[in-house]
């Protein structure tokens, strides 16, 4: 007789087909030789100085390492971008800056950053939000070895991506201050400050 | 409470971690392997050989090259068996590490043994579909065992499932692996796992419909 089996009728013959080839292999089991094992000897050993050990140091040793070279990083990085040099336009700025003509004629981000309430004033009106964030980046970063060093997996992500948002910051914030700002008409001569008051920031 | 129902029921065997005769449970011999005996690994041996051989002949073909896989196997479990971990079952531990081993034996032999109209094909079927019928001593047990009315199912799943899908069915129900633990040894998702399943049943079921029920099976349906 044909039959279509339901499922249900079909896991019980599973079942039961499953238990009788069990039945069969526990029959043939005692005719098959048992392998030669040898005691491990070395387990003991092994697990009092070996791998665990070693493991445990090669990840310090990579802990410290990537440590040392994030805040080796940032040390550049903060060398970089705040050295005071107020007779020469920023290097940040001029780094960031596609528009290398106008890179001798730009108060650094530090001064501007540094004179941002004097700025504001003379302008009467706030600056951009990206103009805050950027003044903000050295308590960010000083943030970064913080997260770095919670960040169990991919170590570099949070470090990447606090550096582009700094960066993006820094470029619409130098931008924005390009864009009012004006050169002075007759440059000092004799090497003086060009901007010791900012007056020729125009809002 | 879900995972007890969830499981499959074994009718005369309710733990299949318990050997049939009695005797300490194959995650107890583990720890002691673990602890240094060689006399408890030699009992798991003899426990699992022929059930590594079984599950493998039919990924590799031949009952010879299944008992070669199940002895690396077993050799590799027992170097590695500090990696062991007690609470899970050392069935699904022990058939990781045997369907690993024969899928880098089918990569690597794939040309060599694979029988025409059964070459190697993507998604971990690398590997031959049909066991040999080169008699060994399992083999000729099995032929055997197909004459009886319980054997009719498993040579057609034997002829019809592909080796993937042969594994994640007797794992399931020949060796009483959840989805979870099928996934877990043939290094597989779970939801692949039971996709797995579901085609061999569905396989099975459609080429069973034009076969005659056996009666004593019908009696109770």
């Amino acid at each position: 007789m044909k039959h279509h089996r339901t499922p249900k009728e079909l896991e019980t013959q599973l079942r039961d087909a499953a238990s009788a080839r069990r039945a069969t292999l526990d029959r043939l089991a005692p005719s098959y030789p048992v392998g030669d094992y040898t005691p491990r000897a070395s387990d003991a050993h092994a697990r009092r100085t070996g791998p665990g050990v070693l493991t445990q140091a090669i990840w310090l040793l990579g802990l410290g390492g990537a440590t040392t070279a994030g805040l080796l990083g940032l040390v550049t990085l903060i060398g970089l971008v705040m050295t005071p040099d107020p007779g020469r336009s920023s290097t940040t700025v001029a780094e960031i800056d596609p528009e290398t003509s106008e890179k001798t004629t730009l108060p650094s981000v530090y001064t501007l950053a540094a004179n941002l309430g004097q700025i504001e004033a003379r302008m009467e009106q706030r600056l951009s939000p990206s103009v805050n964030l950027a003044t903000a980046w050295p308590a960010r970063l000083q943030d970064l070895p913080e997260a770095f060093l919670e960040a169990d997996e991919e170590l570099q992500k949070p470090f990447e991506i606090e550096l582009t948002a700094i960066r993006a910051d820094l470029e619409t914030a130098a931008r924005y201050l390009r864009q009012r700002w004006t050169a002075p008409p007759n440059p000092d001569p004799a090497g003086a400050s060009i901007y010791p008051e900012l007056s020729t920031l125009t809002g | 409470m879900t995972a007890t129902t969830t499981q499959p029921v074994w009718p005369t065997a309710p733990d299949a971690s318990t050997p049939r005769g009695g005797g300490l449970r194959d995650e107890a011999l583990a720890t002691r392997v673990q602890e240094g005996c060689v006399k408890s690994y030699e009992e798991l041996d003899r426990r699992y050989r022929v059930r590594l051989i079984h599950l493998l002949r039919r990924r590799v073909g031949r009952e010879s090259d299944a008992e070669d896989l199940a002895q690396v196997a077993l050799w590799t479990a027992y170097e590695k068996i500090n990696r062991y971990d007690p609470r899970r079952k050392f069935s699904t531990w022990l058939f990781t590490i045997a369907v690993r081993k024969a899928i880098d034996h089918g990569r690597a032999n794939a040309r060599h043994v694979a029988p025409a109209g059964h070459e190697p094909t993507a998604g971990g079927d690398a590997t031959v579909a049909l066991p040999g019928r080169d008699a060994g001593p399992l083999q000729r047990a099995i032929a055997e065992e197909e004459t009886g009315r319980h054997g009719e199912i498993w040579r057609i799943a034997d002829e019809v499932l592909k080796p993937a899908q042969w594994t994640a069915l007797w794992l399931h129900y020949g060796e009483d692996q959840s989805p979870t633990e099928v996934a877990r040894a043939m290094n597989i998702s779970r939801v692949n796992a039971r996709v797995l399943l579901h085609r061999a049943r569905k396989t099975l079921a459609d080429r069973l419909k034009d076969t005659p029920q056996d009666p004593n099976h019908a009696e109770g349906w």
